[in-house]
């Protein structure tokens, strides 16, 4: 069941609130229907966050099945890497969850603390070994400029901690809105380079949270895909393999 | 698909005087300070069972789960106690309609190493992490890295100058990605190798502890850091180290940037090159800061000179000579009547 565990994930950086196409807290559900869980970090300093942006923060991450979390730049680093792993935590302890009620009627929080430990070791081995794919989706309108330093920064900080890790791991980045006028783009960044690109982003206009966040779903789930179709191959390959050697 | 649910209840803080009743084995808990925060929750002092003892409550079950069983894996596998603080148990506590996860502990006394360097004075630098490498390589003997390892977490007998680690939120078996770190204290923040849990990465912490005990760096500049690449940063570090900086700390910080820079192949090549500065001091004068009677440090002056110099007879030992003669006298004369 566990093998070759996959957990997406979306985490979205903005110091801002949505003002153009579609819902992000919609989009959100849409994505965590599809397994992809979104978390967002609200970025306080000198940002157009105030109460309806901390608000919609707060129903994107609900929606998304992830976390909210609402900081300072200079916790950014910090909070990027925190919330990832804690969102694996709890994507994991959430199928744990499920199959616990439906065997035993109970939650991993119901049970005693002795057999919660015993669920608590299984859930930290799944999450240094599971693959992960992260989508980052960084808001780059204009209020973001002065903090990109600090984004490339804690960007380059996560790719370190994940690189850490026994599992295999995947970063996208996705960048709201787009330079030449779209909501988003996608970039599928390689190894360090990834900060250094992210950290040369600057756009001004809109703040098309939804559409960028449906940008992010359909890149993880097209690559999830692929992977599958992939590994697919890879068996096939592998029947007709043995089958010639059996006829061999 | 029910999302009513928030992932984890947000933690409130408890007013000393609270009293939190155990959910699982009926103990009661009453709060009598905030310690302070760790990585996994909110540490308070608290009266259990009329002892003073330590518990962590948390947001995360899974998070103080996990601490609780990596503690008392590591506490069987050492045998001896006064490394890890004492456990006891693991249960949820009951607020106001919530349950919150958590972990019962010895409660240590003892000072911060700032506390304990600015009482005893800057020669204490090197006993003190002579000290903490030990306490490391105990860990690391049983296929631990520490991994949290910053001056909050680290806690030396005022008299003994004994270390005790506090927070084992980031014990980390050796390996596996690193979980719980501060920045100032990561290895691979600073751009000088990976997160992975490893001797050397508590070596790391431990050199940088000794750099901030010599001299701190200053807030703002680690916030300027933090928007530079991993180069600036190393440049940074390795700008504290050199030794045109004279304070007489020349000879320590050389060690600590060898250490820095993952020269030393384990904790106790690191630890011996730490201990080489400990030379008796002839001569020179202790420091009046130190309790001048209760002095039971062995440490890199005291042993030597206590043998040199005699106790001089002060009013508590002529206090005591009296007492002791009144009640032998006493006692005499009660005899005498008793066999009467």
């Amino acid at each position: 069941m566990w093998d070759g565990v996959t957990l997406q994930q979306l985490l979205l950086i903005t110091d801002g609130c949505s003002n153009t196409g579609t819902d992000p807290v919609y989009v959100a559900q849409t994505g965590r229907a599809r397994g992809v869980t979104t978390s967002v970090i609200g970025i306080l300093d000198d940002g157009a966050l105030g109460e309806q942006g901390r608000r919609e923060a707060e129903n994107i991450a609900e929606a998304g099945g992830g976390m909210c979390r609402i900081i300072r730049v200079a916790e950014l680093s910090h909070t990027m890497q925190m919330v990832t792993q804690q969102t694996m935590q709890l994507t994991l302890q959430q199928v744990v969850n499920k199959e616990l009620r439906n065997l035993v009627g109970q939650e991993t929080d119901a049970l005693t603390p002795d057999t919660r430990t015993k669920v608590a070791k299984f859930v930290e081995t799944v999450t240094e070994e599971a693959d992960v794919q992260i989508g980052l989706v960084v808001d780059v309108s204009a209020s973001m400029t002065t903090k990109m330093p600090a984004v490339r920064e804690a960007v380059r900080d996560l790719e370190l901690g994940l690189a850490a890790r026994t599992g295999s791991h995947q970063l996208f980045v996705i960048t709201y809105p787009g330079m030449h006028g779209e909501d988003a783009v996608a970039h599928r960044l390689e190894e360090t380079r990834v900060a250094d690109t992210i950290g040369a982003m600057r756009a001004a206009g809109n703040t098309p949270t939804g559409p960028a966040l449906d940008t992010a779903i359909r890149t993880l789930l097209e690559n999830r895909e692929q992977r599958a179709a992939l590994r697919e191959d890879r068996t096939d390959a592998d029947a007709k393999g043995l089958r010639r050697h059996h006829v061999g | 698909m029910s999302v009513s649910r928030r992932p984890y209840a947000p933690l409130p803080e408890f007013q000393p005087g609270t009293v939190l009743p155990g959910k699982w084995r009926g103990r009661q808990y009453r709060i009598m300070r905030l310690v302070g925060r760790g990585a996994n929750g909110t540490v308070y002092q608290v009266l259990r069972e009329r002892a003073l003892v330590a518990i962590k409550i948390g947001e995360n079950a899974t998070a103080i789960a996990l601490e609780y069983e990596r503690m008392r894996e590591l506490t069987a596998s050492i045998g001896i106690p006064g490394i890890i603080p004492e456990l006891y148990e693991h249960d949820d506590v009951e607020h106001g309609g919530e349950v919150y996860p958590m972990l019962a502990m010895e409660f240590i006394r003892g000072v911060s190493p700032e506390e304990f360097v600015g009482v005893h004075g800057r020669k204490w630098i090197p006993v003190c992490l002579s000290r903490l490498l030990r306490r490391l390589e105990t860990l690391h003997a049983r296929g631990y890295a520490f991994c949290d390892l910053k001056s909050a977490n680290l806690i030396f007998d005022q008299d003994t100058a004994e270390a005790r680690l506090i927070d084992f939120g980031g014990l980390t078996p050796i390996g596996q990605a690193v979980r719980e770190f501060t920045e100032l204290y990561d290895r691979a923040w600073w751009g000088l190798g990976t997160r992975k849990a490893d001797p050397h990465y508590d070596m790391f912490a431990c050199a940088l502890l000794g750099l901030q005990l010599i001299a701190p760096i200053n807030p703002a500049d680690l916030d300027r850091l933090r928007t530079r690449r991993p180069a600036e940063r190393e440049a940074f570090l390795y700008r504290r180290c050199t030794s045109e900086i004279n304070d007489g700390q020349q000879q320590l910080r050389a060690i600590l940037s060898k250490a820095l820079k993952g020269q030393y192949r384990e904790p106790a090549e690191f630890r011996m090159a730490l201990d080489s500065l400990l030379v008796p001091l002839q001569g020179e004068q202790r420091a009046p800061a130190e309790h001048a009677g209760r002095a039971t440090i062995p440490g890199p002056d005291g042993v030597l000179k206590r043998a040199r110099q005699r106790r001089r007879w002060d009013l508590t030992d002529w206090g005591l000579l009296v007492a002791v003669t009144v009640f032998v006298a006493v006692m005499g004369t009660l005899l005498w009547l008793g066999s009467l």
